[in-house]
């Protein structure tokens, strides 16, 4: 027994002494829930964005552990170097972060109410008959970002929330009748209400045409972001490129929208 | 000694320390018990104040901090806030509902039930009391909109455990202050109380051993020094006590000695049965009687004595003490009460397989000195030998009744020496006309024997002579003639056997009665001697007859010669000139006339008398003819009342003549003229014997009836009667007792061999002197 317990110490004394030469770099990439562009970590479907990190970065030698978290604080983590990535900010919304060259989205802003509501998004004034259901530090447009601040303590004109799962938490608003519209990309919207099963709650009462690029955008704090976004805007058009990226998106029903 | 002996030195549970420290300890603990109590109810009412207070403050600040997420239906932040709670120990689970119940958050304490959720949305909470859960809820409102509702359970087990920490450390307390009290208290009575006693208890030991030398030196004067005095005096006074018991128990060991000895070699079997019916004695008679031991009995109870003869439990003898004597004559006929003691003999099954075994018992309730009941005994004999003895005897007893009693012979037994009759049987009363064994025990032969035998000698006589010859013979056959106590005389055979029993000498008689052999033999010897008469007559008749014709022939020629009327004869005498007169009156000068006329009467007569004896040789050449019997009868009486010789010479009409007929009488088939003679010359005997004794006041009966098949006529009448020669010789030819000239002796005789040779029946005749006679004739009836 002796002399087998002597083995087993020793065994293990090697393995942990060892050099690691063959470990693989894990960058982290935070956000709240975005579908179908983040979405739920380490459960499929992550959400495209994230299946294009993972592809891009497994390339080379890098894994990705992907953490859902309020937004504000995704974005004030990356900033901080405590998260290596954010994913999904516009560039408005990521000030200071280091963004690559390739977007991941282009999102149009999509005003979506319960069904039978007749008010619809005619123009930007609209909004004044209507309470509108905002989550938290997120980038919309200029002018709907002004009209929110600007009514931020009347919450007959606009109710923000966060969380990890904003967008669940609104379109629970939206039906519970606290707000009179959700506002987000289309394809948020939808996926997220077809999860929750109430896409045949709501209707889309209209969208904004004015394009929002999203990133995934890197820490300053960290010195390899400068490369990990090269990484990735190679990796984009490399799988543009290949039709990878065309697979992954038909996945999630979307298209390549530089197509 | 163990240390249990030792009660106050020790500390065995008997101890007196044992319990003093049992009682301290007790006193302890149920102070401690008491404290715990009273810590318990007080803290418990404290502590559940303050799990209501945490329940009321936890769901106030939950419903309260929940409005804005719930109104944003963020669960992350909801859940949050339920961890922060569950963070109280006190708190099991707490639960968010929306108003409409679609939304839901809620968390339960790590390890604790996960069905708590689903119970806590379930089951309705009761009002805020203390149970092992604890329930409450509270709306959630927000901008005075009711958005839903809050739940929280909690539970005391922290209060429980607090609870239970403060009460250990409590007791814990107590125990150890109130162990030391204990102990303090221990010492003091263990030197005031405890050794004073310990040599109390030392001396008393010694007493409770015998040893009563030991003396106790008391050490105080208080209550225990009083009784180590009091113990010293009372040790004195067991000593002379003991010594008396001594004696008197050495005196009742030898008589308890003695007792247990007697009724284990009582040779009865014997048991004794105390007052709950436990069988307390079983001597060595009943261990063999039953072959069971006494050590298998003694202490058995429930009737268990029962076993070794029944071979069950059931009530004996002994059982029966108790029972009134109505239930014991109804139910328990053989048993006898005299006194308090029963007895009885039973069967019981052999248990030896073979006959029925007879037991008898005697049983006996027994009283203590009190007088009061303390058990019972009973004695139990085996009587089977005796019973089997007393049966065979009787059996033989019965045997020798039926030989000696059922015997036809008479059988008497005489002791020689008083010469009296000690024993008979039936046939012998009978036999000798008695009526009753009394009557005939204690006579001697001569009382019932004729006064002359046969010979003439005087039975005591002849008796005398046979005692001698048996004397030295010792068997003896011989005809003896008796008498019965009404006159009878009776004829017997006996026969006479000496034998010895004991010291006594004795004679048996066995007797025969011979009276009617002997009758018949006679009659045989008459007929006989008729037979040879007849035949006797039959012959001399024919050779008398032919020369008694020639003198009565000759004596009438003679008489007509001399005739003087006829003429012839006077012519011849005139032939020889004889003058005829004168010749008749010679002749009746010298009665030559009346001397023929005499010879022709005689040779008349005995013409008449062998014509009578022909009779015997010959039978009665007349017709039978059936006639009836009375009629017969009463023309044989009118012929006997106009009889002019019968009214003449014996006065017949001075008789009383009886006639006594049966009612129905049959028909008899005779010569009726012959049976008529026989009649009418038994009558004529009856009426002459009567009128030649002057027999006052006499009378003839006349009897007529049937018997046995037969018609019976009898002739009795109260005359002077015959001696037994005469009747013997009655039947005789030419046998007569009447004067010469007055009867020829050959009326019976005729009269005899008339009814039988002629009608086949037969002719008796009885008599006594001085009472009278009887003749019997019985004729066959008719066909």
């Amino acid at each position: 027994m002796k002399h087998s317990s002597l083995s087993v110490s020793i065994f293990l004394l090697l393995f942990f002494c060892s050099p690691q030469s063959g470990q693989t770099e894990t960058i982290i990439l935070a956000a709240d829930t975005w579908a179908p562009y983040n979405i739920q970590p380490n459960k499929a479907p992550e959400g495209y964005m994230i299946d294009v990190a993972r592809e891009v970065f497994k390339a080379h030698g890098i894994d990705i552990d992907y953490r859902v978290v309020p937004w504000s604080r995704a974005i004030e983590g990356t900033r901080k170097g405590e998260y290596t990535g954010a994913v999904g900010p516009s560039t408005t919304e990521g000030v200071g972060l280091i963004f690559p060259e390739e977007e991941l989205s282009r999102n149009y802003l999509s005003f979506w109410v319960k069904k039978g509501n007749p008010w619809r998004f005619t123009s930007h004034a609209s909004v004044n008959d209507v309470t509108l259901g905002l989550i938290e530090k997120y980038d919309y447009l200029d002018w709907l970002n002004t009209y929110a601040q600007a009514s931020r303590n009347d919450k007959t004109k606009v109710q923000f929330v966060f969380g990890e799962a904003p967008m669940e938490m609104n379109l629970r608003k939206l039906l519970a009748g606290r707000i009179g519209a959700v506002v987000d990309s289309e394809a948020t919207v939808r996926f997220t209400a077809s999860q929750l099963h109430i896409l045949d709650k709501i209707e889309l009462a209209g969208s904004d045409n004015e394009v929002s690029p999203c990133y995934i955008a890197f820490s300053p704090a960290n010195p390899k972001s400068p490369s990990y976004a090269r990484m990735l805007s190679d990796g984009i058009i490399q799988l543009r490129k290949s039709g990878r990226l065309k697979e992954i998106l038909a996945g999630y029903g979307l298209q390549d929208w530089k197509e | 000694m163990s240390r249990c002996d030792h009660p106050l030195s020790s500390f065995c549970p008997r101890s007196l320390r044992w319990k003093i420290i049992t009682i301290l300890l007790l006193s302890a603990g149920l102070f401690s018990l008491a404290s715990f109590l009273y810590i318990f109810l007080s803290q418990q009412h404290q502590l559940r104040n303050e799990l209501a207070r945490t329940a009321d403050n936890v769901i106030d600040r939950l419903a309260f901090t929940m409005g804005p997420p719930l109104w944003n239906f963020d669960h992350h932040y909801l859940e949050q806030l339920e961890d922060q709670e569950l963070k109280n120990a006190m708190v099991l689970s707490v639960l968010v509902s929306s108003a409409d119940q679609v939304f839901q958050v809620g968390r339960n304490r790590p390890g604790d039930d996960p069905d708590q959720l689903e119970s806590i949305n379930q089951i309705t909470p009761p009002p805020g009391r203390l149970s092992k859960i604890l329930y409450r809820e509270k709306p959630i409102l927000f901008d005075s909109q009711h958005l839903g509702t809050v739940r929280i359970v909690l539970t005391d087990k922290p209060i429980i455990h607090k609870l239970s920490s403060l009460i250990l450390q409590q007791i814990l307390h107590t125990l150890i202050t109130l162990t030391a009290i204990s102990l303090l208290v221990y010492l003091a009575l263990n030197q005031i109380l405890l050794r004073p006693l310990e040599a109390l208890r030392q001396t008393a030991t010694a007493y409770s051993r015998g040893d009563l030398s030991p003396r106790t030196n008391p050490a105080s004067n208080d209550e225990i020094g009083q009784l180590a005095i009091t113990l010293n005096v009372m040790a004195e006074q067991q000593s002379r006590s003991i010594q008396e018991l001594c004696d008197t128990e050495a005196k009742l060991h030898a008589i308890n000695q003695r007792l247990n000895d007697i009724i284990a070699f009582i040779p009865d079997a014997m048991m004794v049965i105390d007052s709950n019916g436990v069988i307390i004695a079983w001597n060595h008679a009943m261990e063999r009687m039953t072959q069971t031991s006494a050590d298998e009995m003694l202490g058995k109870g429930q009737q268990a004595y029962a076993l070794p003869f029944y071979g069950k439990r059931r009530p004996i003898l002994i059982d029966l003490l108790d029972l009134p004597d109505e239930t014991l004559q109804t139910q328990y006929s053989d048993v006898r009460r005299i006194g308090n003691t029963l007895s009885a003999e039973a069967c019981i099954p052999s248990r030896k397989g073979q006959d029925n075994e007879y037991l008898w018992g005697v049983a006996a309730a027994l009283f203590d000195g009190d007088g009061k009941r303390c058990g019972a005994i009973e004695i139990i004999r085996d009587i089977t030998f005796q019973k089997l003895a007393e049966k065979a005897q009787q059996e033989s007893a019965d045997f020798r009744k039926r030989v000696f009693d059922g015997s036809p012979l008479s059988i008497l037994v005489m002791d020689f020496e008083s010469w009296q009759f000690i024993d008979c049987n039936q046939a012998a009363i009978t036999m000798h006309g008695f009526s009753s064994q009394t009557e005939l025990l204690g006579k001697t032969p001569l009382d019932i024997s004729a006064q002359h035998q046969y010979d003439g000698t005087p039975s005591i006589e002849k008796g005398l002579k046979y005692r001698e010859m048996a004397l030295h013979e010792k068997r003896l056959i011989f005809e003896w003639q008796n008498q019965r106590p009404d006159g009878e005389l009776w004829d017997a055979e006996v026969h006479l056997t000496v034998f010895q029993s004991g010291k006594r000498q004795l004679i048996q008689f066995i007797a025969q009665d011979i009276t009617e052999r002997k009758r018949t033999s006679a009659l045989m010897i008459q007929t006989e001697k008729m037979m040879m008469v007849g035949g006797l007559a039959a012959g001399m008749a024919h050779e008398i007859n032919n020369p008694l014709g020639i003198i009565t022939q000759t004596a009438q020629i003679i008489q007509r010669r001399l005739d003087p009327n006829i003429r012839a004869n006077r012519e011849v005498a005139a032939c020889f000139n004889i003058n005829f007169n004168d010749l008749t009156d010679y002749l009746r000068e010298r009665q030559i006339p009346d001397f023929l006329a005499n010879i022709r009467g005689a040779a008349a007569r005995a013409a008449k008398i062998i014509n009578n004896m022909l009779t015997f040789s010959r039978k009665s050449e007349s017709l039978f003819e059936e006639i009836e019997l009375p009629q017969l009868l009463n023309q044989v009486l009118e012929l006997a009342i106009n009889d002019y010789d019968l009214k003449k010479h014996y006065g017949f009409q001075q008789i009383l003549i009886k006639k006594d007929f049966a009612d129905v009488l049959p028909r008899i088939s005779v010569t009726v003229l012959e049976i008529e003679q026989v009649l009418l010359n038994l009558l004529k005997n009856a009426a002459q014997a009567l009128s030649e004794a002057g027999t006052p006041a006499p009378e003839i009966i006349l009897r007529a009836k049937e018997e046995n098949g037969l018609a019976v006529i009898e002739i009795q009448d109260n005359g002077p009667g015959m001696s037994a020669d005469v009747q013997k010789r009655i039947f005789e030819p030419f046998y007569t007792t009447k004067a010469p000239g007055r009867g020829t002796g050959l009326g019976l005789s005729f009269s005899y061999a008339i009814i039988t040779n002629n009608h086949r029946g037969s002719l008796e005749v009885h008599s006594q002197q001085g009472v009278g006679t009887c003749f019997t004739i019985h004729l066959p009836l008719s066909a």
